[in-house]
C-alpha cells in the first residue's frame, strides 16, 4: 500500500515541492526552479530529487497533488488555443459588446479595450431559442452548425464553445451542436456553456466557456505529458489538480472544465491558511500572501474561506465559485515614486524578478519595497542562505535620488514611507472584502506567508487593529502544503427562476436531485468511499428586481416547504448582516447549487519536539534596524529561524531569518514558537 | 440679458493651511481616502434594490470640506453644501444628522436632473463639523408623468418628478418617519425607493465614520493642512496644464441638439474660452434660449469648470479629484434663461443630451489649441424606457434599458465600440426576459456607424426588442438623430441613430428617436440603432489591413471600406487589392480637397462655419 502523498506548487520561479508519509506524518520539503516553457520538466526534477534524497520509491507514492498556472497564464499571457464561438441567432457581438462597462476608474481619454480570445468573424450564429423556463421556442438548425463546423475547419480552431441564449434552463440545443460538431470535426474540443456554467448572464457564461475551450488544448497536453512522465518514471500514483474553489479534482476531470483550475495557486495557499488556523485554533483569520508583484488576501470565517462568483481572470469575469482571493497591485518589487506634483506612490509598477530591485545589482536603480526593507536593516543583505548578496547602498542611492531628495527627507524617513505607503495599500484592500462581507477586520488574526508577507505583518496588524499574526515554520512554500491538505471539491449549478409565492417544490427537487447524482457520479470516478463524501445544497436568492444573489446553505437534503422557509429567513438574515438591512418583500430563488465534496482522510500539521525555551542559542547577529514606531534604528537581535524550537519565545524587536522568508517582531510584540513551529506573534498586552 | 452669478460654486470657509504635512502622512491620507471611497460605493452597489444602480452603476461618493469644497469624489464642481446650508445653517447641525434632496432648483445645479439623489452626514470631530460625506445615486421612481419618473415628453419640472428640497431625514441618529413615508407614498415603486435610500444612508454614515477615523489617527491640523495642500496641489497641475495647452486667444465651441423631446427646433450652446494674459474666461452666454423640452441643463460654474479641471487631471492621476478641478477657469458667464441656465419651473430630465456634448466641447477647445490632440467625441448613451402591461395582473412594469453607444476616436487608436457611458453596464438579456414580457432577438454591433478616420469612432449597436405582453409603451431617450458626433483632425464624423418598429414586415416605420408614448402590442419588435463615435485623422491614411480587419469583424461594410477608406477589397480572397487601393485613395484624396480641423456634415475649422452651414441646411 503507497504510503506517501506529493504535492507539487509550480509558480513562476520556484516549484516547491512537499513530501508526506502519511503513516507516520512525517513531512519534507524541497523547492526546485521552475522551467517556465514546459513546467512539467521541473515538476518531474522536483519529484525525483526529493523522492531520491529521501530513498523513497516512486511506487510509494500513491497521490500526487498540484497546484499549476497553466490555464492562467494562458489566458493571462493571450496564449490559447484558436476557438470559434457558436450562439443564438442575433448574439454573434456577446464578446464584443460584453457589459459596456470600463472600469470604474478608468480614464476614458486612454483607456483601451482588450482584445477577446475570439474576434467576432469566428464568433458564428445559428437559428435556435429556448425561453428562461427551458421550453424551446425555435428548433436548433442543424445544417447551420454543419456550416459552421466547416467555417472553424477552414479557419483551423482548436477548440469550440458553445453559448446558446438559456441554456441553463435546457442544454438540448447545446448538446445536439455538440454530436454534429463531432461528427464533423473529431479532434476539436467542444465546451458548452450549460456544462461549464449553467447559470443566468449570457456574457458571464460566454466569456468563461470560452476561456474554457481556449485554454483546454494547452492544459490537456500539459497534463497527459505529466501523466505520461509519471508512468515512464514508475509511478502509478493518481494525480489530482487544485481549484480555484480550494478543492481538488483529479487530472481527468480537470482536462473537461481547466477553466476551474484558474486559480489554483492562490487556492491552495488559502487551504494552507486553513490548516494553521485549524492547528493554532484560530477561527477566523485572514490570509497574506506577499510576494515579488503582487499580493493576495482572503478571509476565513469559522474555519470557512469565503467564495466569490464574481471572480476575474485577467480582464475577463469568471462567474465560477472560486476563493474570494483579493489582489493588491504592490509587492516586493514594487516601484516608488514621486509625480511631478509631488504625490509619492508605490506600485503598481514592478520591478519584477528581472531586473528586479536595485539592490539586486541588475542595472534597475528605481527604489522597491525590498530596498526600503534592506535600507532600513529590515532583511539580511544576504539572502535566501547565502545564495543571493542585496547591494545596501545601491538601494540606498536609488532611494536617496528619486524619493528622498525631491522630498527633502533624510533616506531612512523616505525608505520607511515607502513602507508605510505600501501597508496602507494593503489596509485599503483588506477592509474592503471584510467589509464586502460584512465583518470587522480587528475580529480576525492574520497568517502571513510569501516571500514579503512575514516582514509586513504586524505593521498591517497595527493598522487594521489585528492583535494576533502566525507565520507558518516555511512561509515561502505555503501553497504546497494547502495542496496536501485540500479535499476533493466539485460544484454543481443550474439557475431555474423560481418567484413566489408559487415556489416549484417538485421542480426544485428534480434539479437538486440532478445535480445530486452529478456529484455522486463524479466523487464516485474519483474514488472517494462513501463514508468520505459531503454532498450540501444551497441556493442563490434576491430580493424581486434585485440584479444579484446571495448564496444561502440549504439544512438537508430534502426540498420542503419548511425547510425552504428557512432558507428563506437566512437570507434576510445574511443581508441584514452584509447590508445592514433586510425587507419584507418576496425573495425570488434563482440558482440551485450542490456541492459534492470528499476527503481522502486527514493529514495533519507534523509536530516538532519541544527545546529547553530558551530561543538565546538561535541568535545569530545583532544589527541596527529601523522601526517606524522609534523613528530611529536600534539594535536588534537576529534569530536562526531553524533553530527555534516549539516554547521558545522573543519579545519583539527582533528579526527571525528563515531560508525562505524573514520575520519581522515590532516593538511591543511578543512572539511565541507553537508545536507545529508556527510563530504566534501577539500585541502586548491582548 | 441677465449673466448669472447667484451660486458660483462652493463657498464655505477654506480649510485651513497649516504647517505643511509630511509627504508621506499626507500620501497615507490620500490613500485612506481612496479605500474609504471604495469601501463606500460597495456598500451601494451591493445593497441598492433598483438595477439602475446595482447593474448600471450609476453612484458616487465623495467627502467634501467644511466649506463645501471637495476633497476627493466626484461631484464635478457642484456646491453640494450651499443649499443644505440655506436651511441648516451649521451651527444647528448635530453629529447623527443626515440630510437628503434632489432639488435642482433650489441647489443651483448642484444636482441636475430629479432622479438624482443627494444624501448628506456631516462629520463631527470634538464638537466641530471638519468635513461633510456625501452619497449620490440614480433612482428609479419617484413621480413624475411616467413610471421612471425622467422622459422626452416632459415640459416641466413637476412632469420629471417629486422634488425633495434639503431636508434633515435622519435628526441625530432618528430617522424622520413622517417625511420619509410621504417621500415613499410618491414612488410608483415604493420598494424598490426605500431600498435604494437605505443604502445610501448607510453609505454616507460608513463614509463619515471612515473620515472621523482619519481625523482621529491623524489630528485636525494635520488633516485640514493636507486637505488644503491636496487641493492646491490638484489646482496646481490643473492651472499650469491649462496655460501650457491653451495659448493666448479665443476658442468657440458649438454643438447641437437633435431636439428638446417637443417641437421639430434644434438646439444649440456654444462656449468661449477667452485667454489673456494668464486670465482664463470662459463665456456661454451666447447659448441659445431654454428648450420647451427636457433637455435643459442647469450648469454651474463650478460644473464647467470640473469639465476642463478633469481634463488636465489625466496627466498626473496620483493627486485626488478634487476642488482643486475647478482652477484652471478664472470666470464663468452663463445667461439665465439659456439652455444652460434655464429658469424655473423648466423641465431637465434629459439633461445628459446637453452635458454630454458639453464635456465633449471641453475637448474641442483643446483641439483647436493642439491641432486636434484628443479625442474625438462621442455619441450620447441611449436610454429606453419599456413599459408594459403585464398579462394576468395587469400591473404596469417597467424596465429602464440603458443602451451604448460608440465613443470618440483618439489620437493613439480607435475610439471604443459599444460602451454606454464609462463604468455603467447594459442588463443581460437573460436577465431582461426572465423578469419582463420582453424578448431580446438581436444585439450587435451596427456596421458603419463608427466615424472613419485613421484611428476608427467606436460603433453603436443594434437593439432588437420584442413586446410579448398584450400592450405597452416606450419612451427612447435616443439623440445623434440628426446631428453626429463631430471627428477630429480630419476624422469624420460618426453615423447616426435610427430607430423602427417591426422592421423588414409591411408595418415597418420609422419611430422619432427622442419621443415619448409610444405605442406597442404584443408581437411588436423595436429595433434600435444607436450612433457611433467621431474619427481622428485622414481615414485614406488607415492601415488598409485594419480596415480589411473590420469588415471581416462587420465593423465596417466593403462599400464603406471602398468610399470612406479608399481600401478596395477582393470580396472573394478576402484580401486588399493594393494596387486599387492606391489608386482609390488618390482619387478621394483628388477629389474632396483639404479636409479640417473638425468633421460633421463636412470638414469645418471654426463653429462659425459649421453655423452657417447648419443655419443653410437645417432649418430650425
Amino acid at each position: 500500500m503507497p504510503s506517501y502523498s506529493v504535492a507539487v506548487d509550480v509558480g513562476g520561479t520556484f516549484t516547491d515541492i512537499v513530501l508526506c508519509d502519511t503513516a507516520s506524518n512525517s513531512q519534507w520539503v524541497h523547492k526546485t526552479p521552475s522551467t517556465p516553457s514546459d513546467p512539467s520538466v521541473g515538476f518531474m526534477t522536483g519529484l525525483s530529487e526529493i523522492l531520491a534524497t529521501n530513498g523513497v520509491d516512486a511506487r510509494d507514492v500513491g497521490h500526487i497533488f498540484h497546484g499549476t498556472t497553466i490555464a492562467t497564464n494562458s489566458v493571462l499571457e493571450n496564449r490559447g488555443a484558436p476557438v470559434g464561438l457558436l450562439v443564438t441567432e442575433g448574439f454573434r457581438y456577446v464578446l464584443e459588446i460584453a457589459r459596456h462597462g470600463t472600469p470604474r476608474l478608468a480614464n476614458p481619454n486612454s483607456w483601451v479595450k482588450p482584445q477577446r480570445p475570439v474576434r467576432p468573424r469566428d464568433c458564428l450564429e445559428v437559428s435556435e431559442r429556448t425561453a428562461f423556463d427551458g421550453q424551446i421556442l425555435e428548433p436548433l438548425d442543424e445544417a447551420a452548425v454543419r456550416r459552421a463546423a466547416g467555417h472553424f475547419a477552414r479557419e483551423g480552431v482548436a477548440a469550440i464553445a458553445v453559448a446558446f441564449l438559456h441554456s441553463y434552463a435546457n442544454p438540448s440545443h447545446e448538446r445536439r451542436a455538440r454530436e454534429i460538431l463531432r461528427e464533423e470535426l473529431p479532434e476539436v474540443a467542444v465546451s458548452l456553456s450549460s456544462e461549464v456554467l449553467p447559470v443566468y448572464r449570457e456574457y458571464e457564461r460566454a466569456i468563461t466557456t470560452v476561456l474554457n475551450a481556449y485554454v483546454t488544448p494547452r492544459v490537456s497536453t500539459y497534463i497527459e505529458n505529466l501523466q505520461s512522465s509519471l508512468r515512464a518514471f514508475g509511478s502509478g500514483a493518481s494525480l489530482s489538480i487544485m481549484k480555484s474553489n480550494g478543492g481538488i479534482i483529479g487530472a481527468d476531470t480537470a482536462v473537461e472544465q481547466p477553466v476551474y483550475t484558474a486559480l489554483s495557486g492562490p487556492a491552495a495557499g488559502v487551504m494552507a491558511t486553513l490548516q494553521i488556523a485549524e492547528a493554532t485554533g484560530v477561527a477566523n483569520c485572514i490570509s497574506f500572501d506577499m510576494g515579488g508583484t503582487s499580493t493576495d488576501v482572503s478571509l476565513v470565517q469559522d474555519r470557512l474561506p469565503g467564495l466569490t462568483l464574481n471572480g476575474r481572470l485577467g480582464d475577463w469575469p469568471v462567474q465560477l465559485p472560486m476563493l474570494d482571493i483579493a489582489t493588491i497591485g504592490c509587492g516586493g518589487g514594487s516601484i516608488a515614486e514621486v509625480s511631478p506634483y509631488g504625490s509619492l506612490t508605490v506600485g503598481p509598477a514592478s520591478a519584477g524578478a528581472d531586473p528586479g530591485p536595485a539592490c539586486y545589482g541588475r542595472g534597475s536603480h528605481r527604489p522597491t519595497v525590498t530596498d526600503a526593507n534592506l535600507v532600513l536593516g529590515r532583511v539580511s543583505s544576504s539572502i535566501a542562505g547565502g545564495q543571493l548578496t542585496l547591494d545596501t547602498e545601491a538601494a540606498a542611492d536609488a532611494i536617496r535620488e528619486a524619493v528622498a531628495s525631491p522630498l527633502g527627507m533624510d533616506v531612512a524617513a523616505a525608505a520607511s514611507g515607502v513602507l508605510q505607503i505600501a501597508n496602507n495599500a494593503m489596509v485599503g484592500a483588506i477592509r474592503n472584502i471584510s467589509v464586502e462581507r460584512g465583518y470587522d477586520p480587528r475580529e480576525f488574526a492574520l497568517v502571513a506567508y510569501g516571500g514579503a508577507g512575514p516582514m509586513h505583518a504586524i505593521e498591517v496588524a497595527n493598522l487594521l487593529g489585528v492583535t494576533t499574526v502566525v507565520v507558518p515554520p516555511h512561509p515561502g512554500i505555503a501553497s504546497a502544503y494547502g495542496l496536501l491538505v485540500a479535499e476533493f471539491k466539485n460544484d454543481y449549478a443550474r439557475t431555474s427562476l423560481q418567484q413566489p409565492p408559487d415556489y416549484d417544490l417538485r421542480g426544485m427537487a428534480e434539479i437538486f436531485d440532478g445535480l445530486e447524482r452529478e456529484g455522486q457520479q463524479w466523487l464516485e470516478t474519483e474514488g472517494v468511499a462513501n463514508s468520505g463524501r459531503m454532498l450540501s445544497w444551497s441556493a442563490d436568492l434576491r430580493y424581486e428586481h434585485q440584479g444579484s444573489e446571495l448564496t444561502i446553505p440549504y439544512e438537508g437534503t430534502r426540498i420542503d416547504r419548511i425547510g425552504l422557509e428557512g432558507m428563506i429567513e437566512d437570507f434576510h438574515r445574511r443581508h441584514s448582516q452584509l447590508y445592514g438591512f433586510s425587507l419584507d418583500q418576496s425573495v425570488e430563488i434563482v440558482t440551485l447549487r450542490v456541492t459534492a465534496a470528499g476527503q481522502l482522510g486527514d493529514v495533519a500539521m507534523p509536530t516538532l519536539p519541544a527545546g529547553g525555551g530558551d530561543a538565546a542559542d538561535a541568535v545569530v547577529d545583532e544589527r541596527r534596524v529601523y522601526f517606524e514606531e522609534i523613528q530611529d534604528f536600534v539594535p536588534c537581535p537576529i534569530y536562526r529561524r531553524e533553530r527555534l524550537s516549539p516554547g521558545d519565545g522573543i519579545g519583539g524587536p527582533a528579526i527571525l531569518e528563515g531560508m525562505d522568508s524573514t520575520v519581522v517582531i515590532n516593538p511591543g510584540w511578543e512572539s511565541r514558537i507553537d508545536q507545529y513551529g508556527n510563530c504566534i506573534m501577539r500585541a502586548a498586552g491582548e | 440679458m441677465t449673466i448669472s452669478k447667484s451660486r458660483p460654486e462652493a463657498h464655505g470657509p477654506e480649510s485651513e493651511p497649516g504647517q505643511p504635512v509630511n509627504p508621506v502622512t499626507r500620501q497615507l491620507i490620500r490613500g485612506s481616502l481612496r479605500a474609504a471611497r471604495l469601501e463606500c460605493e460597495l456598500i451601494i452597489e451591493r445593497t441598492a434594490m433598483s438595477a439602475f444602480i446595482r447593474e448600471k452603476k450609476d453612484y458616487t461618493v465623495s467627502f467634501l470640506d467644511a466649506g463645501g469644497r471637495e476633497i476627493y469624489g466626484d461631484t464635478m464642481g457642484s456646491d453640494i453644501m450651499g443649499c443644505v446650508w440655506d436651511y441648516y445653517p451649521v451651527d444647528a447641525m448635530q453629529p447623527g444628522d443626515l440630510y437628503w434632496y434632489n432639488d435642482p432648483y433650489l441647489s443651483h445645479g448642484s444636482i441636475t436632473h430629479t432622479p438624482d439623489m443627494v444624501f448628506i452626514a456631516p462629520v463631527f470631530f470634538h464638537g466641530e463639523v471638519v468635513a461633510y460625506c456625501h452619497s449620490f445615486a440614480h433612482f428609479w421612481d419617484l413621480g413624475g408623468s411616467r413610471p421612471g419618473s425622467i422622459g422626452p415628453a416632459n415640459t416641466e419640472i413637476f412632469h420629471d418628478g417629486t422634488l425633495v428640497p434639503p431636508i434633515k431625514i435622519i435628526d441625530a441618529g432618528n430617522l424622520n418617519d413622517e417625511a420619509y413615508r410621504i417621500i415613499l407614498r410618491n414612488s410608483r415603486y415604493p420598494d424598490l425607493l426605500e431600498g435604494d435610500s437605505r443604502a445610501l444612508m448607510s453609505a454616507a454614515n460608513r463614509a463619515q465614520e471612515r473620515l472621523l477615523e482619519m481625523f482621529e489617527r491623524y489630528g485636525r491640523d494635520t488633516m485640514l493642512a493636507a486637505i488644503a495642500e491636496d487641493q492646491a496641489d490638484t489646482g496646481r497641475l490643473v492651472r499650469d496644464k491649462t496655460l501650457e495647452m491653451i495659448p493666448e486667444g479665443e476658442y468657440s465651441v458649438r454643438d447641437y441638439m437633435d431636439h428638446a423631446g417637443v417641437g421639430e427646433q434644434w438646439h444649440s450652446f456654444h462656449i468661449k474660452l477667452i485667454r489673456r494674459g494668464d486670465e482664463i474666461l470662459l463665456d456661454a452666454t451666447d447659448s441659445d434660449d431654454q428648450a420647451d423640452g427636457s433637455i435643459n441643463f442647469i450648469a454651474s460654474d463650478g460644473a464647467l469648470k470640473a469639465y476642463f479641471g478633469q481634463y488636465f487631471h489625466q496627466f498626473d492621476t496620483s493627486l485626488l479629484a478634487n476642488h482643486g478641478l475647478l482652477a484652471g477657469i478664472d470666470d464663468v458667464q452663463l445667461r439665465e434663461g439659456s439652455i444652460l441656465r434655464p429658469e424655473w419651473p423648466a423641465a431637465l430630465g434629459c439633461r445628459a443630451h446637453t452635458f454630454t456634448k458639453l464635456k465633449s466641447a471641453v475637448r474641442a477647445v483643446v483641439a483647436q489649441a493642439s491641432e486636434g490632440q484628443v479625442m474625438a467625441s462621442p455619441a450620447v448613451y441611449v436610454i429606453a424606457y419599456w413599459r408594459m402591461k403585464e398579462d394576468g395582473t395587469g400591473n404596469w412594469l417597467l424596465c429602464t434599458d440603458g443602451i451604448a453607444v460608440g465613443h470618440g476616436a483618439r489620437p493613439f487608436g480607435d475610439g471604443l465600440d459599444a460602451i454606454y457611458q464609462r463604468h455603467n453596464e447594459n442588463y443581460p438579456g437573460e436577465f431582461m426576459e426572465m423578469e419582463y414580457p420582453l424578448r431580446l432577438e438581436r444585439y450587435a454591433i451596427a456596421t458603419d456607424s463608427g466615424g472613419p478616420g485613421k484611428y476608427r469612432g467606436g460603433c453603436g449597436v443594434i437593439r432588437d426588442v420584442r413586446l410579448l405582453s398584450a400592450e405597452g409603451t416606450f419612451g427612447l431617450r435616443v439623440e445623434n438623430n440628426r446631428f453626429p458626433a463631430w471627428g477630429v483632425a480630419g476624422g469624420k464624423g460618426g453615423g447616426l441613430s435610427r430607430v423602427m418598429i417591426n422592421p423588414g414586415t409591411p408595418e415597418e416605420r420609422e419611430i422619432r428617436a427622442f419621443s415619448d408614448d409610444n405605442h406597442w402590442k404584443r408581437g411588436d419588435l423595436v429595433r434600435i440603432c444607436t450612433a457611433g463615435g467621431g474619427g481622428w485623422g485622414d481615414p485614406l491614411e488607415r492601415e488598409a489591413g485594419l480596415v480589411l480587419d473590420d469588415v471581416k469583424d462587420g465593423f465596417v461594410s466593403l462599400p464603406a471600406a471602398r468610399d470612406d477608406y479608399g481600401v478596395v477589397i477582393d470580396e472573394g480572397a478576402m484580401v486588399v487589392d493594393t494596387v486599387a487601393t492606391d489608386a482609390k485613395r488618390a482619387e478621394i484624396r483628388n477629389a474632396r480637397g483639404k479636409t479640417g480641423l473638425f468633421h460633421r456634415f463636412g470638414y469645418f475649422d471654426s463653429a462659425a462655419e459649421e453655423l452657417e452651414w447648419v443655419n443653410r441646411n437645417i432649418p430650425r
